[in-house]
Formats: C-alpha cells, sequence, structure tokens
C-alpha cells in the first residue's frame, strides 16, 4: 500500500474499514473540535476505555479545544508511525491509532486492557517446599517473573513470531555464557523453517520443532513452574515462552531432568537422594510390574517362593479370564477413572470415586471376575505412575505398560527382555538437539558426585581455582582439614 | 565420508570391545574348554588372552599403516581391486555366517531353558529385528546402547559368584596334571569366545582417538575380558567336578544359579538368561554391522541401513535351517577354519604384504 | 498356572516285584478351609513311565517345579540312585534346589499321613528337615550338590534319614544315611552321632544339645550326673599325610567350646576339671563310634579321596578305589577348649 506519509485521514479511514470491514469492534471515533477534526480508531474489546480516556482524550481535549499542537516530545504515550503495514498489528495488539483531520503523521498508543491471571501454584506441580509462583498466559509478564528472580545482565530475550495465518509470539531466554551455541542457533533455525498455519497452543511448538516426533518419550521439558525453570537456566538450557501458555519449553533436556521436582533443590542431600532413587524405582515399578506379574502367572510360576506360590494359585484359580486379559480390563478400567476423574466437578467427584473404588475394587473380586492379586498390582502401578514429576513422562509411562503386558503375556521373561532392549535402543537414539538424552550417568557425574561429597556441594563460579574453594569451605565450616586450627 | 555421527569416542572404545566380545558362547564356555582340559581349564583362558593379543597387535598394526581408510579399502589397496572385493565379499560372508551361528545358538538355549514350545522363528526373528532396529541408524545410537548394557555384566558376574558359597577349591588340584597339550586345545575354544576386537578394527577411521590410545583401549578391555572368563570358567570349576559332572552340563552356569533359591525369589537363572540375551544382542548387532558395511563397500553405497533388510533375512533364513536340521555342529567345525583364516592368516598375510611393500617403496625412493 | 497340578513331594519305593511305586503329593485347594493334599500312586518301571501314568490320574498337568522334597524307601535307596533321579536333572523347570531323605521301610506312607500341625504333608515334611538341617542333626544337602558329589569316585553323600511313627502319626529324623557310591549301604548315624559328624565336617554349630551320664550305677541318684550342654564354638582340622608305606592317616582335630544348660549338682565351676575330663573322653568315644560306623558303611563322607587326588595324585592312582576308605587310619583329637557355665555358676 502506500507510505503513511502520504495517506490522509479520509483515506485511512477507508482503509482501515476495508480491513477490518468483518470485525464489527473495531471501532473508528472522530474528536469534532472547532480547528480540527481528529480520528481515533481502535478496537473496542482491545482498549481499555480507562485508559483510552486518560492517554487519548484528556490530552486531545486542549488540543482539539484551542488548536494547540500535539507537542509529540512532551507526550510520552504518543508513537509516530513509520509504516502502513505496522497498522494492523498495531491496532490488533491493543492500540488506538490517531491522526489529525489534514496532516499526515499518524500516532499510536498503547491502550490495552491487562487483565492477567494472578501468579498462583500450576496446579500439576505442586511442592511442599519451595517458591509456589507459576507462569502465566502473557508473555511479557513471563518475561517479568523471570527477570524479577534472575537479576543478571547475561540474559538473552529474543522475540520472535511463527505461524503463517496466525502469528503467535515467541520469546528465547537463555545465558549466553551457560548455554551452548550450537543448540541455541539449531533451535532458531528449527523455528524459522517451522510452517505451520498457526499454532493451537505450545504442544503444537513442541511437535514442530522437536527431534524425533514419533517417538513415545518426550524431548522437550515442559513447566509452569518459576523456581525450575531458573535453575534449568543456570544448568545452561534455553527456555522458550509463548503467548497464550503458561507452560514453556526447555531445551536441551536428558532423561533424568524429567524426574527431577523443585523438592531436590531444597531438600538436604539425603533424603533428596533417597526420594529420587523412589521415583527411579517408581518408574520402573509403573511400566514393568503388571508385565512381570503375567510372566509369571502364565509361564513362569517357579519364580514364585515356595510360600506364595499356594495363596496365588488359590487367588486365580476361579477366575475365567486369562491374566492378560484380566490385566487389561483392570488397566483400562483405571485410566477411564483417572480421565473421568478429571472432567468431573468436584462435587460429584468424591462420590464418584468412592464407587470406583468399592464397586470396581471389591465387588468385582467377590463375583469372581478379577483376582485379589491383579488388584494389588494394578493399584500399586497405578500409583507408581504418578509418582513421576513430569506430567508427559507420566504419560509415556502409562502408556508403555500396554506393550510390555503385551510381550509378556506372548513370551514371558523372553519377551520383556526384548522389551527393555527395544526400549533402551530407542532411549540410546533419541537426542535432545545434538546431546544425548539417554546418557543417565557417566564418569564425570561419579566424579563429581564424589567430589562434592568429599569437598562440600560444588556450584563453583569456573574463576575459583580447587585451592580456593577448599580454603573457602574451611572457613565456612571451620573443619579441621589440614590440621590447623582455626582461630 | 564421516559423518559426525558416527564418530566414535576414545572411551567408547572398551564398551564396545568388551560388549562386542561377551556373547553367546559365555554360557557353555567352561564346558566346551573342561571336554579338553578339565580342570585347567582356567588356566587356557588365560593363555587364550595372550594369544588373542597378538592377534590384536596384527591387525592393529595393519590398521595404523593406512589410517583413515576402512578395512575394507585396505583389503583393496593392498591386494588390487579385484581380489580386494573377494576379500571384502568373504569376509561379510564369514561374519554372516557367525552371526546365523550366534542366533542358532541362543534359539537353541532358549528352546531348550525357557520357552519349549515357542516356535524357533518366533523367538529368531524378535533377537534379528530389534538388533536391525538399533544397528540401523548411526553409529552412535549402537555405542551408547553398549555403554548402557555393559552394567548388565556385573549382575551376571554377582549372580555367579554365588556359587563360591558352595564351592570345593579342591576340583581345581593338582595343576597341571596332565601335562600343557589339553590346555593348550582348551585355549583354541576360549578363543572363539574372544573375537570381538575386529569391530574396533574395522571403524577404525572413526575413532577418534591417537593409535596408541586406541591401542591401549583395546588391550585393556580385552584383558577385562580375559580375566571375566577366567573367573567364571574358575567359579564354574569349583562348583562341578571335572572331568565327569561338568561334562554332563553343557550350560554349567545356568545349572549353577538354578539351584540357588533366594527367599523372595526362586529360580534366578531366568534372570540370568533374560540378562544373557543382552549380551547376545550386543554381538549379534556389531556382527549384523560389519556385514552390512562391508555389502555397502562392496556396492559402494554410503549408507548401511539399506543392506540390512537383505543381510537379515538371509541370516534369519540360515540359521533357522540349522536349527532344524541340528547341523550346529558342522557348522561350528567350518566357522573354527574360517575363524583360523579371517582373524589370523590373511591379517597377518596382509600386514607381511604392507611391510614387504612399504620396503621396497623406501627402496624406490632411496634409488 | 491355573491348570497345573502341582507336585510338592515325590516319593520312591521298590515294590517286591522290582518295580518302582511313586507316588506324589499335590495340595489340593479348599477355599474354606487350609490346604489339603492328595496323593497319587503309580506303578512303573522308571520315574518317567510313572509320570506318564500320574498325568492319567491327576486332574491338571502335572508340574514339577515346586517339588522340594524327594523321599526315598530303603528298600529303593539300597541300590543305585543316580539313573533314576535323571529325570530331575533333564527337565529345564525343575527346581534343583529340592531335598533328600532316605526313609526307614517304605516312604509312601510317610505322604498318606494326617499331621496335625499343618494339613499340608509336604510343607509338614520340608518344615521337619529344614528345622533338622538348622539345629545341624543333618546336612544341607540337595539334588544339584549330591550329583557333584555322587559322581566324585572321592567323596560319598549322606542323606538324612527319616522314620515314620505309625502311632502317633509323626514323622522324625533319625540321624544320617550313609551312602558308599550310589548306595544305601544300611547304615545310619543316630541323633547323637549325626551332629558330630557335622562338626567333624567343618560345620558350625548351631546349638545342638547332647546331654550324658558321666555318674556310675552304682550311685543312688544316676540321674543327677547327667549333664547338658550346648556347643557353641567349634574348630575343626583336618590333616592328610602318607607314609612310606602308602598308608593313609588321618588327623582329626576338634576344638569344642561348650555351654552347660544343665547340671542337677550345681557348680561348674568347682567340678570343671573332672567335666572336661568326661567331656573329652566321651566325645572321644563318639567320634571313634562314627569313624568306626563310617568305615563299615566305606562312606568317605569327608572327601578324603578327593584330598589324595589333590594333594597326593601318584598315591591315589595306586589306590583300590573301591576299598580305600577302610584302611585309612584316623587318629581323632578332641579337645574342649571352654566351659561355660551361663548365667549361674
Amino acid at each position: 500500500m502506500c507510505n503513511s506519509t502520504t495517506m490522509d485521514s479520509v483515506h485511512l479511514e477507508h482503509h482501515l474499514n476495508a480491513i477490518f470491514k468483518h470485525a464489527e469492534d473495531f471501532t473508528i471515533e472522530t474528536l469534532q473540535g472547532p480547528q480540527c477534526n481528529i480520528l481515533i480508531a481502535y478496537f473496542d474489546t482491545l482498549a481499555d476505555k480507562k485508559k483510552l480516556h486518560r492517554y487519548v482524550m484528556e490530552a486531545l481535549m486542549p488540543v482539539v479545544a484551542e488548536q494547540q499542537n500535539i507537542a509529540i516530545s512532551s507526550t510520552l504515550h504518543f508513537k509516530i508511525i513509520q509504516k502502513v503495514d505496522n497498522l494492523q498489528e498495531l491496532l490488533l495488539t491493543g492500540s488506538c491509532l490517531i491522526q489529525i483531520e489534514g496532516e499526515h503523521p499518524i500516532y499510536a498508543v498503547d491502550v490495552s486492557i491487562e487483565s492477567p491471571r494472578t501468579v498462583e501454584e500450576p496446579e500439576n506441580e505442586k511442592v511442599i517446599q519451595g517458591s509456589h509462583e507459576g507462569f502465566v498466559e502473557e508473555l511479557r509478564r513471563n518475561v517479568y517473573l523471570i527477570r524479577k528472580t534472575l537479576k543478571t545482565k547475561d540474559l538473552v530475550v529474543k522475540y520472535m513470531k511463527i505461524g503463517d495465518d496466525v502469528q503467535s509470539e515467541l520469546c528465547f531466554i537463555y545465558m549466553p555464557q551457560r548455554a551452548e551455541q550450537q543448540v541455541i542457533e539449531e533451535m532458531e533455525q528449527r523455528i524459522l523453517n517451522a510452517t505451520t498455519s498457526g499454532l493451537r497452543s505450545i504442544g503444537d511448538l513442541e511437535q514442530l520443532i522437536e527431534d524425533s516426533p514419533r517417538s513415545p518419550f518426550p524431548q522437550m521439558l515442559n513447566t509452569e513452574r518459576v523456581d525450575r525453570v531458573i535453575a534449568l537456566l543456570k544448568q545452561g538450557k534455553v527456555i522458550i515462552f509463548v503467548e497464550g501458555s503458561p507452560a514453556c519449553l526447555i531445551a536441551p533436556v536428558h532423561f533424568n531432568d524429567f524426574m527431577r521436582a523443585s523438592d531436590d533443590y531444597n531438600s538436604r542431600w539425603m533424603s533428596s537422594m533417597f526420594i529420587s532413587g523412589l521415583r527411579w524405582l517408581s518408574i520402573i515399578v509403573a511400566i514393568f510390574l503388571p508385565a512381570f506379574y503375567i510372566a509369571v502367572v502364565a509361564f513362569h510360576f517357579e519364580v514364585l517362593p515356595d510360600e506364595l506360590v499356594m495363596p496365588i494359585k488359590t487367588s486365580i484359580n476361579e477366575i475365567p479370564f486369562p491374566p492378560l486379559i484380566e490385566a487389561f480390563i483392570m488397566e483400562l478400567t483405571i485410566e477411564l477413572i483417572r480421565e473421568a476423574g478429571l472432567r468431573l466437578p468436584a462435587r460429584i467427584g468424591a462420590t464418584v470415586s468412592i464407587v470406583g473404588g468399592l464397586v470396581i475394587g471389591d465387588a468385582i473380586v467377590k463375583a469372581g471376575l478379577i483376582s485379589t492379586t491383579m488388584i494389588i498390582v494394578v493399584a500399586i502401578t497405578a500409583i507408581a505412575a504418578f509418582c513421576i514429576p513430569t506430567h508427559e513422562m507420566s504419560e509415556t509411562v502409562r502408556l508403555l505398560r500396554f506393550p510390555f503386558m503385551l510381550l509378556a503375556a506372548c513370551l514371558g521373561f523372553v519377551g520383556m527382555s526384548f522389551g527393555i532392549i527395544l526400549i533402551w535402543g530407542h532411549l540410546c537414539k533419541l537426542e535432545s538437539f545434538g546431546s544425548p538424552y539417554f546418557m543417565i550417568i557417566t564418569f564425570e557425574d561419579v566424579k563429581k558426585q564424589v567430589q562434592a561429597f568429599l569437598f562440600g556441594k560444588a556450584d563453583p563460579s569456573p574463576r575459583q581455582t580447587k585451592w580456593q574453594r577448599i580454603q573457602q569451605q574451611i572457613s565456612a565450616k571451620g573443619w579441621n582439614f589440614l590440621g590447623r586450627k582455626k582461630r | 565420508m564421516v559423518v559426525k555421527k558416527d564418530n566414535i569416542h576414545k572411551n567408547q572404545i572398551v564398551y564396545m570391545v568388551i560388549q562386542a566380545q561377551v556373547g553367546v558362547g559365555i554360557l557353555s564356555l567352561p564346558y566346551n574348554i573342561a571336554k579338553y582340559a578339565n580342570q585347567d581349564s582356567w588356566i587356557s583362558t588365560l593363555v587364550a588372552g595372550v594369544i588373542m593379543l597378538l592377534v590384536i597387535l596384527i591387525m592393529w598394526l595393519l590398521c595404523k599403516s593406512y589410517p583413515g581408510m576402512m578395512m575394507f579399502d585396505i583389503f583393496k589397496q593392498l591386494t588390487g581391486n579385484k581380489l580386494g572385493k573377494c576379500l571384502i565379499i568373504g569376509y561379510t560372508i564369514y561374519f554372516m555366517l557367525q552371526s546365523s551361528y550366534v542366533l542358532s545358538k541362543y534359539g537353541k538355549i532358549i528352546e531348550g531353558w525357557i520357552l519349549e514350545r515357542t516356535p524357533h522363528w518366533i523367538v529368531l526373528s524378535l533377537m534379528v529385528l530389534t538388533s536391525a532396529y538399533i544397528v540401523k541408524d548411526s553409529l552412535q545410537s549402537m555405542i551408547r546402547f553398549f555403554m548402557l548394557v555393559t552394567p548388565l555384566l556385573i549382575v551376571l558376574i554377582a549372580l555367579s559368584s554365588y556359587a563360591l558359597r558352595n564351592a570345593n577349591f579342591l576340583y581345581i588340584l593338582p595343576v597341571a596334571q596332565n601335562g600343557w597339550m589339553p590346555i593348550f586345545k582348551g585355549s583354541r575354544e576360549a578363543i572363539f569366545s574372544m573375537l570381538g576386537c575386529d569391530l574396533v578394527f574395522f571403524l577404525y577411521p572413526y575413532v577418534r582417538a591417537s593409535h596408541t590410545q586406541i591401542l591401549k583401549s583395546v588391550i585393556r578391555a580385552h584383558l577385562m575380558v580375559t580375566l571375566l572368563y577366567t573367573y567364571l570358567v574358575f567359579i564354574s570349576l569349583v562348583y562341578f567336578m571335572s572331568p565327569n559332572d561338568i561334562k554332563r552340563v553343557p550350560e554349567p552356569f545356568i545349572y549353577m544359579i538354578k539351584s540357588y533359591s533366594f527367599r523372595v525369589i526362586e529360580r534366578m537363572d531366568l534372570f540370568f538368561i533374560s540378562i544373557w540375551i543382552v549380551s547376545v544382542a550386543t554381538s549379534f548387532m556389531y556382527l549384523l554391522l560389519l556385514s552390512a558395511k562391508g555389502l555397502a563397500h562392496l556396492f559402494a553405497a554410503p549408507k548401511h541401513v539399506t543392506f540390512l533388510p537383505v543381510i537379515c533375512l538371509l541370516t534369519l533364513i540360515t540359521s533357522l535351517w540349522l536349527l532344524d536340521s541340528d547341523k550346529l555342529n558342522v557348522v561350528n567345525n567350518y566357522l573354527t577354519v574360517c575363524h583360523y583364516l579371517f582373524q589370523a592368516i590373511i591379517p597377518a598375510l596382509l600386514l607381511f604384504i604392507s611391510i614387504v611393500r612399504k620396503k621396497t617403496g623406501d627402496k624406490r625412493e632411496e634409488q | 498356572m491355573k491348570n497345573a497340578t502341582l507336585v510338592q513331594t515325590v516319593t520312591y519305593d521298590l515294590t517286591s516285584k522290582k518295580r518302582l511305586r511313586v507316588g506324589a503329593a499335590t495340595p489340593v485347594l479348599n477355599s474354606a478351609d487350609s490346604l489339603q493334599n492328595m496323593t497319587l500312586v503309580a506303578e512303573a518301571n522308571t520315574p518317567g513311565e510313572a509320570r506318564i501314568l500320574l498325568n492319567r490320574k491327576a486332574s491338571g498337568l502335572l508340574d514339577s517345579s515346586k517339588n522340594k522334597l524327594l523321599l526315598l524307601g530303603e528298600a529303593y535307596a539300597v541300590h543305585d540312585i543316580l539313573p533314576f533321579l535323571d529325570i530331575h536333572y533333564r527337565n529345564p523347570r525343575n527346581a534343583l534346589d529340592a531335598r533328600l531323605a532316605v526313609v526307614k521301610g517304605e516312604a509312601l506312607p510317610l505322604i498318606q499321613l494326617r499331621s496335625k500341625s499343618e494339613s499340608n504333608v509336604s510343607r509338614y515334611l520340608l518344615n521337619l528337615i529344614q528345622s533338622a538341617e538348622e539345629s545341624l542333626l543333618i546336612p544341607k544337602e540337595d539334588i544339584q550338590a549330591i550329583a557333584s558329589v555322587i559322581m566324585d569316585p572321592g567323596e560319598d553323600v549322606t542323606l538324612p534319614y527319616i522314620e515314620l511313627e505309625s502311632s502317633s502319626q509323626l514323622a522324625s529324623v533319625k540321624g544320617i544315611a550313609l551312602f558308599d557310591k550310589r548306595k544305601y549301604t544300611g547304615f545310619y548315624l543316630n541323633d547323637t552321632q549325626s551332629p558330630l559328624l557335622l562338626l567333624l565336617k567343618g560345620g558350625k554349630p548351631r546349638q545342638n544339645s547332647f546331654s550324658f551320664n558321666f555318674g556310675s550305677p552304682k550311685e543312688e541318684f544316676p540321674q543327677r550326673q547327667i549333664v547338658s550342654f550346648l556347643i557353641t564354638k567349634s574348630n575343626r582340622k583336618l590333616k592328610l599325610t602318607v607314609d612310606e608305606h602308602k598308608q593313609i592317616h588321618v588327623a582329626l582335630h576338634l576344638k569344642l567350646v561348650l555351654r552347660v544348660i544343665e547340671y542337677p549338682n550345681g557348680d561348674v565351676e568347682a567340678d570343671k576339671d573332672k567335666l572336661l575330663r568326661e567331656y573329652k573322653a566321651y566325645f572321644t568315644k563318639l567320634t571313634g563310634e562314627v569313624i568306626h560306623q563310617l568305615q563299615r558303611a566305606n562312606c568317605d563322607a569327608f572327601g578324603i579321596g578327593r584330598m589324595l587326588m589333590a594333594y597326593h595324585p601318584d598315591v591315589w592312582r595306586g589306590l583300590d578305589k573301591e576299598q580305600y576308605f577302610r584302611q585309612v587310619k584316623f587318629s581323632p583329637n578332641i579337645v574342649i577348649d571352654k566351659i561355660k557355665s551361663g548365667i549361674e555358676h
């Protein structure tokens, strides 16, 4: 279109009306005054009336009345528009356009409604000890939440846009000294090359830019917690925010990152190790326990010790179904209960959980349809799956249970072995933006742990030498480290 | 062209060699050696380890003289294009034969001990498919898998060590009662379970390390495996009496572990076999990889993935035929000859040729 | 698992017609009360044949993966036991930690008895044997362990010896049955000699109680001289020497620490020297009995032959492999290190 410098108010009005002809909330007002008329265009639904009055109407009234020239430099809210392409975008983000009849410059003022959701703890990621802040849907407010905790100049914040028809705004955040350059470039490349008509949510973005969208395992971490994001930023990860989503994407991640909760940062060393170990145990139980039980009962019951054989045999003797069908019925029932629990309003929820527990648990055993041991196995598995801190990994684990059950029912322990080989092989192949996904523990990690144990928690600035670190520990703890008494 | 993803880090060499060497033979190793060496079988493994060092050295010298070239290229370089291609075909067939044998042996043990009624093709194709899945992508995925799986060997060792409770150390004595010839005959059997070093040497240009580092890592890994085998053979010798007792159990370890019973779980041999399957899978994987790379070299294809289906199918059919017609022993004899040929004689000859060439090349330069 | 009939105990007996009678105890599930069991009997030539016959009688498929006890009738055990055990080794599902025992008379009545303490007779018998093992009355032998020993020309196996007291419907462990190579010799050690054999073989004592009477019958209350004691520590050394005449000498040194649990006379400390002397005499006599019995049965329970093979292979080669044990000269030496008197003096 033509430059704004050549467009006058009549043309502007026609131009904007042509673009937004279907939008009935698009308003064009004219302030009529004795000397001149001022054209104001804005979206009724996006503009805050109070701001509109305060910044625009009150500022313009004297101009209209006394024909004072708008002293642009003194009015800080006003901005001169240079290009006509920006008009659409400015209006859609809540600005209002102002043009004086007869003159050419178009001014824009940001009068958008601000009513962000209050910062509260995210539902899925609650912790006992630690910060209870979570992100909100507004992009800029999220960046504010990060900046207010991480007051450092070494924070890179980049805005990008994605989407062909409907654009969404993205924000890239990382700490340049800690994040790897290669990863950053790779991420930027992928976002720029991603073609989509419009993002529905952050999950879409994840599928567009991750390494293997067909893998069942998530390759980017999804979290709403502020403290977790900050800790990960310090570790050198890159964060992506999308406007409209309180969750952010984090890359590159390892398998271990999915098993960490914020509790680990706030608890003591020993208890956090114990709880971490418990979580790893829960992932193993959640994937393998039903399959193990089916393999034992269907194929290899000699694995059970003598005292256990008869009780289990008694409990499964009268059941009409083979163990695989039993397991599938119970697992699917539990998944149904879980899904229903999500959708139920709170008041009915309690009643239905009683129904689920009593009817399904108790009555089905009494009717002789499912054995008691199967109920125990399924219950333990369900609980174990919920122990995993990240929601995405928890869903993956719940999904992976079923193929293992099938393999165990067909081939017993051998089938399970092959299932494990396949899963491990797949995990070894997965990469998250260039770094391997499944290196749980490397030799350097072990060395670091041992050093941390002997010399104290290491979060050293890289400029300190080892000797300085030891000195620091001595003065902090007064240890008789080198045989010299501390005064 | 060496793709970035195919680089092998120097820390990974050890794991590669260990997992390639420890495979299907570990279960019947004591039985095979004790057939010849009776109670001195543990010495046989040590002797075999030492002999293998020679083989490693020969291959390493060969690779060192032609850095940056894959072994297949070295064949062509040293023996001319046509003969080189024949050598590549020979090696490819040798690897495929070995992998069929590994597969059949594995199928036989699974059939004998766990899944008696499952048809062979299911058990074998499961192994082939999972190995092919891991091998089809870059080298790194296979090597990371090897690294991941190595701690399972510790579980294997721990389970076997439990047998020391009922051990009778008198079974080992007296040492070298029947002289050294039986020990050497036993070493022959032990060597066949230690053939895995060629993985590193066939993938030499992909390894990002200096020559001495590679040699050191390979020797270190090989010594670890030798010690492991010696330890395992020793355990079976103190548990089973030879000559009569050990000769009736073709798979001594499973027998040993079968008789344990803990409070929570019995029949530990099922777990042992499940873990052992992973070791078999790793050895099978490396054989698949090398055969695929051989074929890829033959047809000058950039990736080995294209040949994997063919190789998998051929291996599967061969091993099914071997299992059903019970010709394992026959194949074993052929393989023995092939081992001598391909692992020792040909590399030695090639080394000899390369030394001679270098000397004549020097002489020509002097002139 | 649902269709399997678990066999928990198997008995082997030899009938008068030299056929094998095999009994299998299988548990019967009664959801009302605790487990009962049902006995299946079949007569055949070998265990494999018998198994086929038993399968026809059982309601589900016979599964011997939980077969933890094998009872050998005396008449059967005096013949070669190894061939008929082959089926237990060959089947991959079999439990190789099954216990074996020799039964006085016929083995079949043992699994047909109705015990009052436990309704499952297999459980009862297995507990009986395991508790006897715990008190070091019988050696802990399972099928896998005895396979090696039976095949060893230099060692012989010893198995628990059980008897059924038909009057009280109870089974009791009588001692250790002595085998010569693969046959039961008919000789056994009773319940005082058995723990001593196990101690002489190097086992660690497990609160074995003994009591003996060292008083003379002339006294008024001869019972007053009975003292009951436990062995708390035992240390054994075995030295094998061969002299120029190819005569094998075995010196057995046993050092014991005892603890008195009952001494009607009262004062242990005062009578300590007397007690030491009496104990030493008692144990030496008992050891002599044990060794005499072993040599009568030609049962090399110590593994002397294996030691000869290991340390003196040339001597071993020149020996008569069948009768060498009878020519071994034992010199036992029992030393009582300490006598603890308990909380009373």
